[in-house]
């Protein structure tokens, strides 16, 4: 079988929907965070594969490949912030179970 | 180019002279550095750190000054500069300057010494992001900016780290702001891999050839609309706009509540603009689903806002609401940009956002001065605790009345020029333009209703509390707001002169300035 543009962009969906998914029925807070970076790598799969079969205007197409660098890189920074954040949240309620942030509604 | 750097000659760094047209966001990054080496010179770091911010922000909005008119694509076309990014620029960089006076005036205690390098590292952080936010039409740097603006706004939220409310909601904001960012990147890969380019410009033009549109388009939009709709705060991507105001401490929400909206409105105009213009402002597809999703998205912004805003006790949650249904009004604007016979209306539409903007700045800053005010000297944020302050705060109360009757539009006050003329560039175009005009006179009506329930508690009930102390500061601020406000009406023509050219954006594919 030879692999085509096709075969990454229908694992891409995959993983978006995996990634939604996960988004929309963890109540972990780290659950929900790993849903988002499933949904960026879907992303990064996309980014790398057209970068790989569009036609090439001009030289070499990387825009894509560097695209796909800066993902990773913010995703760490993201992941980062989103732990210490989880971390604070943790620290004033002994949990990171989502349905317990209920203080501020209405 | 007449660039301001040239004179410092040219190191061997690609584009250097290029840099010049972005003095502002350099100063601001020095400003950054400044505050991160100031705490080993002082005791006092904290305030230390706000002067050197302030300085900082106001190096930078005197820089505005001097790149105004270096219009034109730089960096391979990453970055633009034009009159749009300018204005903006200069209106976030006096706004985040009167946050900062506020912080000193009513803040400044109630944080722990040796956090101010931080919690101002952080606020220049975001406003650096949000500066970029407003020139630029590349995928990538859209990502990165508007990235760059909510990574350090995640953390404000959760400043008060040992306070539940606090710290639930940056929890929530973070969780929603990565959720979305994640979506619009997806839908950006998507776009890149349609149109083979990651230049907004290139692809806006693609995307106006009859019959090139792919269905796959419809994620592009819907990404693009999750992540930016976030930022604005548009419904339903709203919910964490009252949490976060509520938790965060009021100057973080103040700085929010224009900062961030107005960053990610600009963002959605130039993008709104280009992909109008490229189709020639005629009905297409793209333009028509796109005129309406914002219209509808604006219109229901703007009702859920107000509604909600009726059972809040909270300040700063009732201003959140209302910030929310402020930025559907300018929302609604947006849908011109795109499906009209010329350019015409759609600059016009664009400069009403703009001056609405303006206008916006100063009603939200002095409101939320008093708001802070307030709770520096009772320790509350409930609405019931302003009762008697006509009696007990004389100044605070009537900049506080000034600043909601301009929320509401009312005509003594530049909030009534600015709905105007928002309202009149809608009804001019007719058609289903009308519905939308419509839809903002009802919300208009409605939000008279919780904006006058503050100013009855301030001066109809008094509970018989003493005097409000507390420093001058805050109410020299207020009472520049308010004045500001008037000023504004009476020189609201010239204001309009001053912003024509908003509308006229840099475009890469049909403008003269070549790309340099």
């Amino acid at each position: 079988m030879i692999v085509g543009l096709h075969h990454y962009l229908v694992l891409a969906a995959i993983l978006l929907v995996c990634g939604i998914v996960t988004m929309l029925i963890k109540r972990n807070a780290i659950g929900i965070l790993m849903g988002v970076e499933l949904i960026l790598n879907a992303a990064n799969v996309n980014l790398v594969a057209f970068n790989h079969y569009l036609p090439a205007d001009s030289g070499i197409r990387l825009d894509g490949q560097i695209f796909a660098l800066f993902v990773i890189v913010l995703a760490a920074a993201e992941a980062a912030i989103a732990l210490a954040i989880i971390l604070s949240f943790y620290n004033n309620f002994a949990s990171i179970d989502v349905e317990k942030a209920s203080n501020l509604k209405g | 180019m007449s660039s301001t750097l040239a004179i410092i000659g040219s190191p061997f760094i690609p584009g250097w002279d290029q840099l010049g047209a972005f003095l502002p966001e350099l100063v601001l990054v020095a400003a950054i550095v400044g505050v991160l080496i100031t705490p080993f010179f002082t005791e006092r770091r904290n305030f230390a750190c706000a002067v050197v911010a302030l300085v900082g922000l106001v190096g930078a909005f005197v820089s505005v000054f001097a790149v105004a008119g270096e219009d034109g694509a730089y960096f391979r076309g990453l970055l633009v500069s034009d009159s749009l990014a300018v204005l903006w620029k200069g209106l976030l960089l006096l706004f985040t300057a009167g946050i900062v006076l506020m912080w000193i005036g009513t803040m400044a205690e109630a944080m722990r010494e040796g956090d101010g390098p931080e919690f101002f590292t952080l606020l220049l952080g975001a406003t650096l992001g949000m500066s970029l936010m407003a020139s630029t039409t590349n995928l990538l740097m859209i990502f990165l900016v508007v990235e760059l603006a909510s990574l350090p706004s995640y953390v404000l939220a959760g400043f008060r780290k040992t306070h539940r409310l606090g710290a639930e909601a940056s929890l929530k904001y973070v969780l929603f702001g990565a959720a979305t960012s994640s979506i619009m990147v997806y839908g950006l890969s998507l776009a890149y891999g349609l149109y083979g380019t990651l230049d907004l410009a290139k692809i806006a033009e693609q995307m106006a050839v009859p019959g090139a549109q792919h269905v796959l388009l419809a994620v592009v939009l819907i990404g693009l609309i999750a992540g930016i709709g976030f930022k604005i705060s548009a419904v339903p991507f709203h919910f964490w706009c009252p949490d976060v105001f509520e938790g965060a401490h009021v100057d973080v929400a103040a700085f929010l509540s224009v900062a961030s909206k107005g960053a990610a409105l600009v963002l959605l105009l130039r993008m709104v603009m280009l992909i109008g213009s490229a189709a020639g402002f005629e009905a297409s597809a793209v333009t028509v689903s796109l005129a309406w999703t914002l219209g509808i998205l604006g219109a229901v912004t703007a009702t859920w806002g107000n509604l909600a805003a009726f059972a809040q006790t909270n300040i700063k949650r009732l201003l959140a609401y209302s910030s929310i249904a402020h930025a559907g009004y300018m929302v609604c604007a947006l849908s011109l940009l795109v499906a009209r016979r010329n350019e015409a209306p759609a600059a016009d539409a664009a400069q009403a956002v703009i001056l609405y903007l303006a206008v916006y700045l100063f009603m939200n800053l002095g409101a939320f001065t008093i708001a802070a005010l307030v709770w520096r000297q009772t320790g509350s944020e409930q609405i019931a605790d302003f009762s008697g302050l006509g009696r007990r705060a004389p100044i605070a109360a009537a900049v506080m009345t000034a600043c909601l009757f301009s929320l509401v539009g009312l005509p003594p006050l530049a909030g009534f020029a600015a709905k105007l003329v928002l309202m009149k560039v809608l009804f001019d175009n007719g058609g289903w333009w009308t519905v939308l005009v419509f839809v903002i006179g009802i919300n208009t009506v409605l939000s008279l209703y919780y904006y006058l329930r503050i100013v009855k508690v301030m001066y109809l009930q008094d509970r018989g509390e003493d005097v409000l102390g507390g420093p001058i500061l805050p109410r020299v601020i207020g009472v520049a707001c308010a004045a500001m406000l008037v000023i504004m009406l009476i020189g609201f023509g010239s204001l309009d002169r001053l912003t024509r050219d908003a509308g006229r954006i840099h475009d890469t594919n049909s403008s003269v300035a070549a790309v340099k």
